[in-house]
């Protein structure tokens, strides 16, 4: 069971463990399946207007909770309304705020919701907007999904944690919260272990009764570079675009997880974010005067930030390497200073304020890429964490920002051959299968 | 400056001097043979510290050729290694964490595999170092021969110092270069130091005094720096950092890029210093603690030196100044002061020398006395006789005539005996008068509480009947006395003798004889002490001058044609023997008043105020009364 669980935070997920948990507890309108396309889960059908920014969606007749009573319009209205005031209230929430427009309920089975920005269905599939009926004191909310816990009756108080949960439903699954070598825990007899440990891969890969299947590319690195100026909301950050092989050689040599380099996926055309590619920026990031020995920063648990950010120091280091000059050419902030560059590992709230101060040379930044978060998503996301980045850099000019894809990351399923089907949704969270339909 | 000042002084002089002395000849004897022990501790260290890099060097080799061997016996390495710059998709990746992976169970802090060109195939203390080009370090390493050489190399999160040594292998036909270190860092330095209480720090080439180490511990001031027979040095290669990253623009050659040059080019020798000192904070400590002690005792002799001398001098001065509070009470009316003694020392010398000089003078003030009183006596003979003198004259002139006419026209003689008759009468009645003056030179005095208000009325009664305040003159003699008048202390024959002279002045001051003469009284309370009273005599005659004024109570002072000049000066006599004083107020043409103050009797209370109460009570000059037609 990855990260923490905290059962009184359903249906709205906060962190690895729980998106895993509540998904199988609690279902979404709709899915997104490992190919990244939409899949109906409680709705049967749904149409788009105004250019995806008004979505009408029918509700399936077989959406039933766990009880066995069906799911109404006004069932996923309160639960997406609910979700929104919970994701405002919790300012430590990793997933960015949910802004939902007007909600109209045109019958039981009919919901039109209204958003301010257009959309596409993957947005339906985010893990928030998970649909539970009804709401009961010291209980777990009813839900929709194939999967219940087996005390449904009896929620833990909250800010409990659970570190074992039993579900019942079409296969009987308990998870568990285990310490210790994850090779230990396979050898124990866990039939299912999602990882991004290649020692740990390589282990399922070489052992008997193991199988190991990469997931989607679910984590995405960006470099955030320039200096803090005053955030300009209709502005976008320059996305930079490092040598394909350069990035490949990061993501194969770097990066001790399975990476892959960033540049070719990122950035489609609807984020409308001029493009530069190996162009020099002279003076960018100078703030004049003597600076002191630029840094980059990275999150200090987050071991494929930490390989980056030293990577990227041990190219800086060396300007005369050929292998390195693209990055001081992007990147020329990494040069000069009063001393040499280094990296610097921040834990979480320090990593946080810093990269919003926006002071150091550059952040080695991580952000979930999946359902419903696309390239674009993953650009906000990270503008979200360092407001300075919707400064434009122009070309040749002094100050702005930038962003430098890096590498994507995912993680492996390791699993006992012959425990049944499992799936994958198109965020990386993996399915108890069985229970679902798949594809429309 | 006084006496007891100066023993004060020379008391602190005695007890300060000899003390600092001894102090601070103690302080330097200690201070040096502490700097002495210290600078001995410096070099044994020192040369520990020598012995212990020497060591660390061979464990350093020992290490690496152990290491060497398993490299050399590990496959997938060989494979790895052979693959030179493009392994295959597995043996890249192990080869990239071998050394980060033999680092924790060799102990070592810094570890590469370098080819033969210097590249970095394989970084444990920077994993991120792939492919880095370093050749002058292992150059470096294999020159030192069997000595550690202290490099600088790169990790991520700035330079990192190490003792280093190099082992070459070789697999199949290419060379393969093991750099193994030990961070130099604070806690190695404290290794080093043993915890002794020495100060071990590391100085690069070019950082001056520089280091790593910071000020020597327990230093209170960081730029003080320990005395130099408390330094030692131990010498050792050192390799600078590498490429232009971690080396400063003004650092010297050795520090410099190290791909500079060719790899085989030999650098400028550079040496980095680690440098034993003693911290001179035991030796600041122990200073200031001796110098509070010694101030401490300063402190504390000097104040016993001054209670010491305070009472020396106390013993010294107190007779003294007793000689000189009884010196002081000597006058020409108190010369009964006596200097008792049975001091034999220079106290009672100058005690008895004071009393000899004490009874000289008691002897010459009798004498000064009894010369005044023949003086005196003298020129109140030579005055009565020219008094008598020219009171006979009219007298002896007017007999004359009469017996001349009883001689030659004895029947004239009743006639002109009738005309001349007055002159007679004029001439014994001057006489008499200055008989009676003379008389009241000498008074005797019985004092007693009398009512001032009815001896007043009683002497301008008197002053009436005797015709000298009659209308037919033109001189009126009024009273105005306060009622409630405390009864003053005096004798009331002399008080009267006071009132009977100003009034009689008062009224021969009288212009024509015409005028006013007014005797008045007035009770003065002054500041919570017993009310005084105030007696005095006004008049509208001629006044005086500032001059007469100042001199009207002299004897035998007038300005009267037939004034004895004896009358104000038997005033100011009698009432300073009655223990009060007298004052005039007096210009020319606007009368003359005398006031006499007199202390009321003891035991006289408040009694009834004044019916007119001065508004100036407590004032030594009352305002004169009204002046009433």
């Amino acid at each position: 069971m990855p990260g923490r669980v905290e059962p009184a935070h359903a249906p709205v997920p906060r962190s690895g463990g729980e998106r895993f948990l509540f998904a199988q507890l609690y279902r979404t309108l709709v899915g997104v399946d490992c190919n990244g396309r939409a899949r109906p889960e409680l709705a049967a059908s749904w149409r788009s207007e105004a250019e995806g920014r008004r979505w009408t969606f029918t509700l399936s007749p077989d959406a039933r909770d766990w009880e066995g009573v069906a799911v109404t319009a006004s069932d996923v209205g309160s639960s997406w309304i609910a979700a929104q005031e919970a994701l405002a209230a919790d300012a430590r929430a990793a997933a960015p705020p949910l802004r939902l427009g007007a909600l109209t309920v045109i019958d039981p089975r009919t919901l039109r919701v209204d958003l301010p920005e257009p959309a596409t269905v993957e947005f339906f599939a985010r893990p928030e907007l998970a649909v539970r009926t009804r709401v009961r004191a010291g209980a777990w909310p009813v839900g929709t999904g194939p999967f219940r816990p087996s005390d449904r009756d009896r929620l833990p108080p909250a800010g409990a944690l659970a570190t074992s949960v039993r579900l019942e439903g079409p296969v009987a699954v308990e998870m568990r919260a285990i310490s210790g070598d994850a090779r230990d825990a396979l050898d124990s007899g866990v039939d299912v272990w999602v990882t991004r440990d290649p020692v740990v891969i390589g282990y399922a890969r070489a052992g008997a009764g193991l199988s190991a299947v990469p997931l989607a590319w679910d984590r995405r690195y960006l470099l955030a570079t320039g200096v803090a100026a005053a955030p300009d909301p209709s502005a976008a950050p320059v996305i930079l675009r490092a040598p394909e092989a350069a990035l490949a050689a990061l993501a194969r040599d770097a990066v001790r997880i399975e990476a892959r380099g960033a540049g070719a996926a990122a950035d489609p055309a609807p984020c409308s974010a001029p493009e530069r590619r190996g162009e020099p920026d002279r003076g960018a990031g100078a703030t004049g005067g003597a600076r002191p020995a630029p840094r980059i920063v990275y999150p200090a648990g987050d071991a494929a930030a930490r390989s980056l950010a030293e990577r990227l120091v041990a190219l800086a280091l060396d300007p005369s390497r050929a292998d390195a000059g693209w990055l001081l050419e992007l990147v020329p902030g990494l040069a000069g200073g009063v001393g040499p560059v280094g990296a610097a590992g921040l834990a979480a709230p320090a990593f946080a304020a810093a990269l919003r101060a926006g002071r150091d040379a550059a952040y080695v930044v991580g952000v979930d890429v999946g359902a419903g978060r696309g390239p674009c998503e993953s650009l906000r996301e990270a503008i979200r964490l360092a407001p300075w980045l919707r400064t434009p850099r122009p070309f040749g000019a002094v100050g702005g920002s930038a962003v430098l894809p890096l590498v994507e990351t995912r993680s492996t399923l390791v699993l006992r051959r012959g425990i049944g089907g499992l799936s994958v949704d198109g965020d990386g969270v993996l399915l108890l299968d069985g229970m679902r339909s798949v594809g429309p | 400056v006084t006496f007891r000042a100066r023993l004060l002084l020379a008391g602190l002089v005695l007890a300060l001097v000899p003390l600092a002395i001894l102090g601070l000849g103690l302080r330097g004897r200690v201070i040096a043979a502490l700097e002495a022990q210290f600078a001995g501790r410096v070099a044994a260290l020192a040369d520990v510290i020598e012995e212990d890099l020497q060591r660390e060097s061979a464990a350093l080799a020992t290490r690496l050729e152990r290491l060497a061997e398993e490299a050399a016996a590990d496959p997938r390495l060989r494979l790895a290694l052979v693959g030179g710059g493009a392994p295959d998709a597995e043996a890249r990746p192990y080869l990239l964490d071998y050394a980060s992976r033999a680092m924790p169970p060799t102990g070592l802090d810094l570890l590469r595999i370098q080819d033969a060109a210097g590249r970095v195939l394989s970084s444990g203390h920077f994993r991120a170092e792939y492919d880095a080009s370093d050749p002058a370090l292992p150059a470096a390493l294999a020159r030192a021969g069997e000595r550690a050489v202290l490099a600088e190399v790169p990790t991520a999160s700035g330079p990192m110092l190490a003792l280093a040594r190099a082992h070459t292998w070789t697999v199949g036909s290419e060379t393969f270069t093991l750099v193994g270190g030990t961070a130099v860092d604070d806690r190695f330095l404290d290794r080093l130091g043993r915890g002794a209480g020495l100060d071990v720090r590391l100085v690069k080439p070019g950082e001056g005094d520089a280091m790593l180490g910071g000020p020597p511990a327990g230093s209170e001031n960081p730029s003080a720096v320990a005395p130099s027979a408390l330094v030692r040095e131990v010498s050792v290669p050192f390799v600078g950092a590498a490429v232009g990253a971690l080396s400063g623009d003004d650092g010297p050659p050795a520090t410099g890029p190290r791909d500079a040059g060719p790899p085989d080019a030999a650098p400028a020798t550079a040496v980095a210093r680690f440098i034993v000192s003693a911290s001179d904070a035991p030796l600041v400590r122990m200073r200031r603690e001796m110098d509070r002690w010694l101030l401490a005792a300063s402190a504390g002799a000097a104040v016993l030196a001054l209670l010491l001398a305070a009472v020396v001098s106390a013993q010294l001065s107190r007779p003294l100044a007793a000689l000189a509070r009884r010196a002081g009470r000597i006058d020409l009316d108190r010369l009964d002061v006596a200097f008792p003694t049975r001091r034999l020392d220079e106290i009672g010398a100058l005690s008895r020398v004071l009393d000899r000089m004490t009874g000289r003078l008691r002897a010459s003030a009798a004498r000064l006395r009894e010369a005044e009183r023949r003086a005196t006596t003298g020129e109140i003979a030579r005055q009565v006789h020219h008094d008598v003198k020219n009171g006979l004259i009219p007298i002896r002139n007017v007999l004359g005539h009469l017996g001349e006419l009883a001689r030659e026209q004895p029947d004239e003689l009743p006639r002109v005996f009738l005309e001349r008759q007055g002159t007679l009468d004029s001439g014994v009645s001057y006489l008499q008068s200055l008989a009676s003056n003379y008389a009241r030179l000498a008074p005797s005095l019985e004092r007693r509480p009398c009512d001032p208000n009815r001896i007043a009325r009683e002497v301008v009664g008197d002053a009436g009947a005797s015709g000298n305040g009659d209308g037919s003159t033109g001189a009126r003699v009024e009273t105005d006395l306060a009622a409630g008048l405390p009864p003053v202390y005096a004798d009331p024959v002399a008080l009267r003798r006071i009132l009977e002279n100003l009034i009689v002045n008062a009224v021969e001051s009288l212009e024509g004889g015409r005028g006013r003469v007014l005797v008045w009284t007035r009770r003065v309370d002054a500041g919570g002490g017993p009310p005084r009273v105030h007696l005095g005599v006004s008049d509208t005659g001629r006044g005086m001058t500032p001059e007469a004024r100042a001199r009207v109570f002299d004897d035998f002072f007038t300005t009267k044609p037939h004034g004895t000049g004896l009358g104000l000066s038997i005033v100011r006599r009698l009432v300073g023997d009655l223990g009060g004083s007298v004052h005039v107020e007096s210009a020319p043409g606007e009368g003359t008043r005398f006031t006499i103050e007199l202390p009321s009797a003891p035991s006289s209370g408040p009694t009834a105020r004044a019916d007119r109460t001065p508004d100036t009570a407590g004032s030594s000059a009352p305002h004169p009364p009204d002046r009433r037609p």
